[in-house]
C-alpha cells in the first residue's frame, strides 16, 4: 500500500482511468484557487483545539485512498506531508478527519525529525460517503491541509446509518426488547 | 491477549529512513455498533500507540473509535544508532501491550 512508489501508481491511475481494481487515486494539492480548506464547525474546533489554529492552507498534504470503499470498517489511508523532516523544517503533527463518522478524528500522529519521513499509513473506519479531511502542523507554525471525496458502499457503524435520531433509536431498541419478551412468556 | 506483529529491518545503515509496520490484534470497539441481542457494545479500544527508540520517542499516535479494528501502523524512523525500539499499546481498560525489536546500525 505505501510500498508502491507514487509515480508508478499516478501512471496506473492514469492508465486504469480510476477503473482498475485498485481504484488508488494520488490526490493533488488542492487548485490554486481556493485559499483555505473549510473544515465543518465540529472539526474546526478539533483543529483549532489541537494545532491552535484551523486556517489549513492547500498544500504540502496529501490523502492517498481508494475513491471507492466497499465496506467502511477498513479503508486503507496514507497521510504523506512534502517535508526535509530536518531538525530546521519538520512535520510535528498530523491530523485526519471524517465529518461523517459520529466521532470525527480519524488519526492523531506527533511526528518530528527522527522519523525522517513524514508518512503514516493505517486503516480507519468511515461511516458514511463524504470527505475526508487532512491536516499537517509544521516546525514553522503553518497549518497545510487536504481533502478528499470518497465513496463508502457499507457504513462501519451499521445502526448509525439506520437511524440517526439517538432517541428513537432508544425508543425502537425498548420496543425490540419488549417485543422479545413478550414472545418468550408465551 | 493480544498478538503482536512488528516487520522492523534487523540492520539499517546509518542515518537510513527504516519502515516500520506494526499490527496488534484488538478488537476496537468503538461503541456505536449493537451486538446480535441489539445490545450497544460498550467503547473499548487502544487509545494509545507509542514508540520509543533507545527511550526517546519517535512516533506517538492518539488512536480514536475510527481506528479498525486490529490497529495497522506504518511510519519510518532514522536508524541513528544500534538499539533497541520499544512498542507499547494502551488500553482503555487500563492494559499496556508492548514489545521490543532491536536494530543494528552498520
Amino acid at each position: 500500500m505505501a510500498m508502491i512508489d507514487s509515480t508508478r501508481r499516478s501512471f496506473v491511475t492514469r492508465i486504469g482511468g480510476g477503473a482498475g481494481a485498485m481504484a488508488l487515486l494520488t490526490v493533488v494539492p488542492h487548485p490554486a484557487s481556493a485559499e483555505t480548506i473549510d473544515l465543518p464547525e465540529r472539526e474546526s474546533a478539533i483543529l483549532e483545539a489541537a494545532f491552535g489554529s484551523s486556517v489549513l492552507t492547500p498544500g504540502k498534504i496529501s490523502l492517498d485512498m481508494p475513491i471507492l470503499a466497499e465496506t467502511g470498517l477498513s479503508v486503507p489511508v496514507t497521510f504523506k506531508v512534502d517535508s526535509p523532516m530536518t531538525e530546521a523544517d519538520h512535520v510535528t503533527r498530523i491530523m485526519g478527519f471524517a465529518p461523517g463518522n459520529p466521532e470525527p478524528v480519524l488519526a492523531d500522529y506527533q511526528i518530528g525529525p527522527r522519523a525522517g519521513l513524514a508518512e503514516v499509513s493505517t486503516r480507519i473506519r468511515l461511516a458514511r460517503t463524504g470527505f475526508v479531511y487532512a491536516a499537517a502542523k509544521l516546525s514553522d507554525g503553518t497549518l497545510w491541509g487536504t481533502k478528499f471525496s470518497i465513496i463508502v458502499t457499507l457504513g462501519a457503524c451499521v445502526e448509525d446509518i439506520f437511524d440517526l435520531d439517538w432517541q428513537r433509536d432508544a425508543e425502537r431498541r425498548a420496543m425490540r426488547a419488549e417485543a422479545r419478551a413478550a414472545a418468550a412468556a408465551e | 491477549m493480544a498478538t503482536i506483529r512488528i516487520s522492523i529491518p534487523e540492520t539499517a545503515a546509518k542515518d537510513e529512513i527504516v519502515e516500520i509496520r506494526t499490527l496488534i490484534s484488538h478488537p476496537m470497539d468503538n461503541g456505536y455498533n449493537v451486538d446480535a441481542r441489539g445490545q450497544r457494545i460498550p467503547r473499548h479500544i487502544l487509545h494509545t500507540f507509542i514508540v520509543t527508540y533507545n527511550g526517546v520517542e519517535v512516533f506517538h499516535a492518539n488512536l480514536h473509535p475510527a481506528q479498525s479494528t486490529n490497529p495497522y501502523m506504518v511510519f519510518h524512523t532514522v536508524a541513528v544508532e544500534t538499539g533497541t525500539l520499544e512498542f507499547t499499546w494502551l488500553d482503555d481498560d487500563g492494559s499496556v501491550f508492548s514489545d521490543t525489536r532491536t536494530i543494528t546500525v552498520q
